[in-house]
């Protein structure tokens, strides 16, 4: 079954995929939490410019990725701030910006760039010992970076306003995390591309919202179900010939479809989850009411 | 002689790009109850985020155990425990009641390090003081409306804070609820002794329990004891309707709003 990993470059998907699916779910919670999962689209396409600027101009593709989602994500933060504009407006007019700087970076190119299409739609079957040793090195990170302050970033999104007020250096602490999203979405860009690269960092986390009322329950969720896909979607990418990053895509969304069905949040409406839910109102206002007749 | 708490000097606070409340010199002592009242857009809010520091302080200074907020602001937040407006708050993101309540701690905990046994007993001590230890593991989005503001009141003490600030903490629950959640934070006053600054619409919550009221519309129309400001003509002055106060038959006062305009 795993003759597969005789080959070289199968063990290095391999390692990407793990990698990739911890990573990319695990900043995805926080997103999701925070209704911001927009802003992974923006900056991954803020990323594809970068790519394309860097095959453009000779520079290294994957740090102009880098300089790129980081120079978007401090600008759409500066345009929400002081421009009177919702997160998603701002995240919309920069998405659309690099994209257009991207087809005009694309354009400039004298011949046609299969490496950048790569980075467009993602092949984790591709993968280079150099993309495997940054990957690694920002799973690292960034799993340092989320553990250290896990429990500001669950307060954060539970009420940003309440933890500035108790002392909390919410900036700063949003902008790194911020920081290690734009990393995350850099490195996963060669896995699974600019376009479904958001919806590694929203799917399982989205998911494994359906399963659990505990932050640290639904990130264990969002890991597992981010690895599953990633290591599925890469051997049936391999066995049946299929484009790795939509068949990661497809299966994150199998996964989703699953836990909604089995979600104990969902609203049933037969007669003994009526009959449980009227029985739980029922105790909670005899807990809120006290006895007056003795 | 005591040293005030809070001392508002000549305070005038901006909001985005206008003033919110204009030139405020008032002192409040250790240990008062204070009501706040004043219509929608009055400032009240706005007072609560400028003693935290959260609010630009255009002209004169708010000074809290004797610090300014201009430049100690990070040290009095820690101090101070707060209570916002309900919907700043989203239950829909996953917590458990201990989680929420462990929040309080978490600028004392400090980055990269994790609540140890000694921050559960505080979540565990403090919940028993608001009735709720019995929810301590459920999630509060579970929670009726009354019990998440007890949660969220044994957020504001987990701290040990010397000062409450309470923005409208009975507003979208039931008057039953209400009048039990009151009548908790008046004997956490009392028991604690702590200096509670409390903004509610309903200024017959206030009576029998506060100290002393402080009226705001922008700026302070008027601040002392209950009794003695429960005045018609201030209080139709600050909501801009005509106001009426009637003694109810055990002798307490009770303040009805007409709907007719001033």
């Amino acid at each position: 079954m795993f003759d597969f990993l005789q080959y070289d470059f199968l063990l290095r998907s391999l390692i990407a995929a793990v990698a990739v699916g911890i990573l990319a779910p695990t900043v995805g919670v926080f997103l999701v939490l925070r209704g911001l999962s927009f802003i992974g689209a923006g900056i991954a396409h803020a990323a594809f410019a970068g790519v394309t600027f860097g095959f453009l101009t000779g520079l290294n593709p994957l740090l102009m990725a880098f300089i790129f989602s980081v120079l978007s994500t401090g600008l759409i933060d500066l345009t929400e701030r002081y421009g009177d504009l919702k997160y998603d407006a701002a995240i919309g007019m920069f998405f659309a910006l690099t994209m257009a700087l991207a087809i005009i970076f694309i354009g400039l190119m004298q011949s046609y760039n299969t490496e950048v299409m790569g980075y467009l739609f993602g092949n984790i079957l591709s993968i280079t010992r150099l993309d495997i040793l940054a990957i690694l090195l920002v799973t690292v990170f960034t799993l340092v970076y989320v553990g250290g302050v896990f429990k500001e970033l669950h307060f954060i999104a539970f009420d940003e306003q309440l933890a500035r007020a108790s002392g909390i250096p919410v900036t700063p602490i949003f902008s790194g995390f911020l920081l290690v999203t734009s990393l995350t979405i850099v490195v996963s860009l060669k896995s699974v591309g600019v376009i479904l690269v958001f919806a590694l960092l929203v799917i399982p986390a989205a998911a494994a919202y359906q399963l659990t009322h505990r932050i640290g329950v639904m990130i264990t969720w969002a890991m597992i179900f981010g690895v599953f896909s990633t290591i599925a979607g890469m051997l049936l990418s391999y066995y049946l010939d299929l484009p790795s990053g939509a068949t990661i895509v497809v299966l994150n969304s199998l996964v989703f479809g699953i836990a909604r069905l089995f979600s104990p949040k969902k609203k049933k409406c037969e007669p003994a989850a009526l009959d449980a839910m009227e029985r739980e109102r029922e105790k909670a206002r005899q807990e809120e009411v006290p006895s007056q007749t003795t | 002689m005591t040293q005030p708490i809070i001392e508002f000097r000549n305070a005038t606070i901006t909001y985005e790009d206008r003033i919110a409340v204009r030139g405020i010199t008032a002192k409040i002592y250790p240990g008062e109850f204070i009501g706040i009242i004043g219509p929608n857009g009055s400032g009240k809010t706005t007072l609560f985020r400028g003693i935290l520091g959260m609010q630009s302080l255009a002209r004169g200074d708010i000074l809290v155990h004797g610090r300014s907020v201009r430049n100690e602001s990070k040290s009095i937040r820690k101090s101070v425990g707060y209570l916002p407006q309900r919907e700043s708050l989203d239950p829909t993101v996953p917590g458990l009641v201990r989680e929420v309540v462990l929040m309080g701690l978490y600028s004392q905990i400090g980055l990269f390090r994790r609540p140890g046994e000694k921050e559960h007993e505080q979540v565990r001590k403090v919940l028993r003081m608001v009735e709720m230890e019995e929810h301590i593991d459920d999630p509060v989005g579970h929670l009726s409306g009354g019990q998440q503001q007890r949660v969220f009141l044994a957020r504001a003490l987990v701290s040990n804070p010397d000062m409450l600030l309470l923005d409208e903490p009975t507003s979208a629950i039931d008057p039953g609820t209400q009048a039990r959640l009151i009548e908790l934070i008046s004997q956490v006053q009392s028991k604690l002794n702590l200096t509670i600054l409390f903004i509610t619409h309903d200024v017959n919550h206030l009576i029998g329990r506060v100290h002393r009221v402080m009226y705001l519309n922008q700026e302070l129309l008027g601040f002392g004891p209950t009794r003695d400001v429960l005045k018609e003509e201030i209080l139709s002055r600050v909501y801009g309707q005509v106001v009426r106060v009637i003694t109810l038959e055990d002798g307490e006062p009770c303040v009805i709003v007409s709907d007719s305009h001033v």
